[in-house]
């Protein structure tokens, strides 16, 4: 790609956590970088959350390689102390002073002559044009913008009708009838802020989906079985399996089988998923665990979830809105309910408006997300990568190894493949997630357990070995310790 | 039983085996990588993760070969109570 080589100014869109990585790696590469952020603070999805939002995950599974948590952090972190520990890294690796906050991206096109990108901005009102050698899209998967479903009769509803992301405080909702709908993380936490303070929740989903324990049987803590080689040589196979995995999904198939069978026993067990309680609904999954693990729900509730959906502390309806009366919902099973207010765990809608139409065009968005070699570039558009449209289940450590992965690549340290080797990979992708992953409009986007096949990819690009436990056990712990964002400290320093 | 576990113990050899030479001959490809592991040079690196390899296997072996045979038992009785399954899928 000539238009690599030259490369001097970049221009970060976005400065959530893949901004910040990208800027820090690249300034440290000499490169003059400069991130634009539309809102006044950085953080991205962690500057304004729902109430009691916070990570899904234990807090050394989102984690700068280079700079972990202090030692006072709680796991599954709320919130705002993500937001500071963003703060605090933009500080400490000098990328503060790169950002320009309250700054949008309005426009970015192929500058006039040819070489490099020219950016419309606006700030205060005001719009001007700068240029740039290179933009990285660091908006993630989906934008701020609320994906805001509409409903029938929804104009005469004396209610109120919100997204999951206007619910600040669980105030809003003292003594209201809620309906919440969705069956996401952002929905299990707005059903639980609500049965804390609302008169009655009820929670309306069209499938139920697999939750993942944030400990196993409540002793094993998730990462052990879920991030370490042996759980990922079990997964429906990689794009590009290796011998091993090719064997053990045709031979050893019916072991794979039975695996995953016992997975789920245990899950029903665990979060009595088929004891039905209270509201008499069976909540075991219609799609088996490996397939269903892909899909957009996928989540690790918070313990009291599911004991309040047995409890019928949270009403829990499986079927949709038919459409919305002065004072209530009449459901798709026809029963009628009276709702103050209806709030939407629906998600957020991909906002990729500031591309112009001709840029939209060769990037070739697919309903279900924007397909990338290595998630990163598209073959037919130089001068022009994505770090963090890729959802893991260590999001920042991807976001780390994709930004040392593109500084090598400006750096000349390892080079693409040909156009049409990387349409062909893209195309075994498509595939691929096609074939194995449920549909969802960031499915192009989706690797979650198969998070260390991609870590591996990149490091074998950049001729680091993808083995990474070390001491003399490093063999044994390769196949059953988890790998987390600390084994990768020496590739992103 | 000695037998059952010894015959599973040579089960997990022979593959052991097999899955070692490949990870090898991989290890070794990559030799000019950088590598945090247990490194014991271009040669003996290579031979150390194969050793485990085989040492792993043969210890897991019975498990998976015995694993196996109910696993193939209760898929196929599956597969005759629910059908086919769609291709690609579990």
């Amino acid at each position: 790609m000539p238009a690599i080589r030259s490369v001097k100014t970049l221009a970060i869109i976005g400065a959530g956590a893949a901004g910040l990585v990208t800027a820090k790696t690249l300034l440290a590469r000499g490169y003059s970088c400069t991130v634009f952020e539309r809102s006044q603070a950085l953080g991205g999805v962690w500057a304004a959350g729902y109430s009691n939002f916070g990570l899904q995950v234990q807090r050394e599974l989102y984690e700068f390689p280079d700079f972990p948590h202090q030692p006072d952090t709680p796991d599954f972190t709320p919130g705002e102390q993500v937001q500071q520990y963003l703060e605090r890294y933009a500080r400490r690796f000098g990328v503060w002073p790169t950002i320009r906050f309250d700054t949008s991206v309005t426009n970015v096109s192929k500058a006039p002559d040819g070489a490099g990108w020219k950016l419309t901005l606006e700030h205060d009102g005001a719009m001007r044009d700068e240029r740039f050698d290179f933009v990285v899209v660091c908006t993630g998967l989906f934008s701020n913008k609320p994906h805001m479903p509409s409903f029938p009769g929804q104009d005469n509803f004396a209610g109120e009708i919100i997204h999951v992301s206007a619910l600040r405080h669980r105030e809003q909702l003292t003594n209201k009838k809620v309906a919440v709908v969705g069956f996401g993380k952002s929905a299990s936490d707005a059903a639980l802020e609500s049965a804390a303070t609302a008169t009655n929740t009820l929670l309306v989903f069209r499938e139920v989906h697999w939750p993942v324990p944030t400990k196993l049987l409540e002793l094993l803590p998730f990462k052990w079985a879920m991030l370490n080689r042996l759980t990922s040589t079990l997964l429906p196979p990689y794009y590009r399996p290796s011998m091993l995995e090719r064997c053990l999904h045709s031979l050893g198939r019916p072991l794979v089988w039975l695996w995953w069978r016992l997975v789920e026993l245990l899950l029903i067990a665990q979060f009595g998923l088929g004891s039905r309680g209270n509201s008499r609904l069976n909540l075991v999954p219609r799609q088996p665990i490996e397939f269903d693990a892909f899909g957009e729900a996928v989540m690790l509730p918070r313990p009291e979830f599911y004991r309040s959906l047995r409890s019928g502390a949270i009403e829990p309806v499986m079927t949709e809105i038919n459409e919305f009366t002065a004072h209530g919902l009449v459901l798709k099973d026809r029963s009628q309910r009276e709702i103050d207010i209806v709030i939407l765990a629906t998600g957020w809608e991909t906002d990729y408006g500031f591309f112009d139409e001709d840029l939209r065009r060769s990037l070739d968005f697919s309903v279900d997300g924007l397909y990338l070699y290595r998630q990163m570039l598209h073959p037919q558009v130089e001068g022009l990568a994505f770090i963090g449209y890729a959802s893991t289940i260590a999001s920042v450590l991807t976001y780390n190894l994709q930004g040392r992965w593109l500084a090598d690549l400006l750096d000349g340290k390892h080079h693409l493949p040909t156009k049409d080797l990387m349409q062909a990979d893209i195309a075994a992708q498509r595939v691929w997630k096609r074939a194995n992953m449920p549909f969802s409009r960031g499915r192009a986007a989706r690797l979650l357990l198969h998070m260390l096949h991609y870590h591996d990819e990149l490091l074998v690009d950049l001729h680091i070995s993808p083995l990474r436990k070390t001491g003399w056990l490093a063999p044994f712990k390769e196949v059953f310790a988890p790998y987390e964002p600390r084994d990768y400290r020496d590739v992103v320093n | 039983m000695n037998t059952a576990i010894l015959i599973g113990s040579a089960f997990g050899a022979a593959l052991g085996l097999i899955h070692a030479a490949g990870l090898a001959r991989r290890i070794f490809a990559r030799s000019d990588f950088a590598f945090p592991g247990f490194a014991l040079g271009r040669i003996w690196t290579p031979l150390y993760y194969g050793l485990w390899t085989i040492l792993l296997w043969v210890i897991f072996g019975a498990y998976v070969l015995y694993l196996w045979l109910i696993a193939c038992g209760v898929f196929g009785l599956h597969r005759l109570w629910r059908g086919p399954l769609p291709a690609g899928r579990y």
